[in-house]
């Protein structure tokens, strides 16, 4: 991603780091493209207009392009060019811009979605069929291939050949917890939750303390050990080793 | 006291209820649980890696579990080793040196990992991984010893 010149204030960085936006201008923004590169662009009010961030990305005609606004969640809610944005609040930092000269079609459980853009999130697709985040995945059904789960961040290309099918399922994953299977049903779990599946009258205390360990997990986080405040991404078949008991 | 002895038992997956004075030792040789030697009925956890415990079987067969068995988080606070399938009591520890003890167990913990991840092959494809697809399979150290153990448990 781009640096910014001194005196812009870079809203993806404030927000990554977990601080307030600056009030005033110039306030630097990414903007991204059909093939998701994005580039940072200067503008100078804290509530810009979708037709303003489609004038700083150079989309002209105007009329040929929507700008998408893209979420914590990875879901993408368009900016019509007179609704506005404050950059001041968070995930206000990046922008989609795509073409739209035309419509595309995909079913979704089996119920025919028209998108007017050819790229659409993980994310997005979730909040259209209606079902929790961190409790469902999509998973784009590939005629004659393999069928994949879409990240909420991940965008699928709907201008591909055919029609796009998307199923939202349930997650339900075993883990094995002190070796027992422990069906879940979310990809991210918190130290406390998985101190509850071994244990699951556990309460916080400063005389008890679990340690956990975990193998066989997922690339991001394949094995290691999970103190209080922390998450982990699990899959099927992860191991978790949760005690109270210390060594001497 | 008298002297309690345990017996040890392979099992797939550690039963959701343990009998007493049996020490359950999975077959993948990644963990092993009994019910506590004081008999309060407490379940305890095991783990069997090397920033854990570690399991070793004498010639005539009883089970050692190393370092010691130390229930500071339980009501019963007691402390034993299981040596040869046989309870050794051991002395109590200050709330300080239990507090040293788990500051060291943690330090240990993240510097076994941080030196695995160091010495870890290439990673494969960039793709986020997804369920079971599992291609490559490391034989690590530790991976080896557990067979070396299964095949003793076995
Ligand atoms: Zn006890």
């Amino acid at each position: 991603m781009n640096q910014f010149e001194e005196g812009v204030e870079d809203v993806y960085a404030a927000v990554s780091a977990g601080r307030a936006v600056r009030e005033h201008g110039p306030f630097g923004i990414q903007i991204g493209d059909q093939s998701m590169q994005f580039v940072g662009k200067v503008v100078h009010d804290p509530v810009v207009t979708g037709s303003q961030i489609l004038a700083v990305a150079g989309a002209r005609p105007a009329s040929d392009f929507l700008v998408f606004q893209v979420l914590r969640d990875g879901a993408l809610e368009v900016v019509r060019p007179e609704e506005t944005v404050d950059l001041r609040s968070a995930g206000a930092e990046k922008f989609l811009v795509f073409r739209s000269d035309r419509s595309f079609r995909f079913l979704l459980d089996e119920r025919a979605f028209d998108w007017g853009a050819a790229h659409i999130s993980g994310g997005t697709i979730k909040r259209l069929a209606g079902v929790l985040s961190e409790t469902t995945d999509v998973w784009l059904d590939a005629a004659g291939g393999e069928d994949r789960v879409i990240e909420d961040k991940e965008l699928v290309d709907l201008a591909m050949p055919g029609t796009e099918r998307f199923i939202t399922r349930q997650i339900k994953i075993t883990i094995k917890v002190n070796s027992r299977p422990r069906e879940v049903d979310r990809r991210v779990l918190t130290y406390w939750e998985i101190v509850k599946l071994a244990e699951p009258n556990a309460v916080p205390s400063d005389q008890i303390i679990y340690s956990i360990n975990y193998a066989a997990g997922p690339r991001q986080n394949a094995e290691g050990t999970l103190v209080e405040g922390q998450s982990v991404v699990v899959k099927e078949g992860m191991k978790f080793y949760v005690t109270p008991t210390d060594k001497s | 006291m008298k002297q309690i002895r345990f017996r040890h038992q392979p099992v797939d997956v550690i039963p959701e209820s343990l009998e007493a004075h049996v020490l359950y030792v999975t077959r993948d040789g990644d963990v092993a649980a009994h019910l506590c030697a004081c008999g309060c009925g407490k379940e305890v956890i095991t783990p069997l890696a090397p920033t854990d415990w570690t399991l070793s079987f004498e010639k005539r067969g009883g089970a050692t579990l190393d370092p010691s068995i130390g229930n500071w988080a339980f009501p019963c606070r007691s402390h034993y080793f299981i040596w040869g399938g046989a309870v050794v009591w051991a002395r109590g520890m200050s709330e300080k040196a239990i507090a040293a003890g788990r500051s060291r167990d943690r330090a240990r913990k993240q510097k076994y990992y941080e030196q695995r991840k160091s010495i870890d092959v290439p990673r494969r494809s960039s793709q986020p991984d997804q369920s079971s697809s599992d291609s490559v399979h490391r034989l690590s150290i530790w991976e080896r010893l557990l067979t070396w153990l299964r095949s003793l448990v076995t």
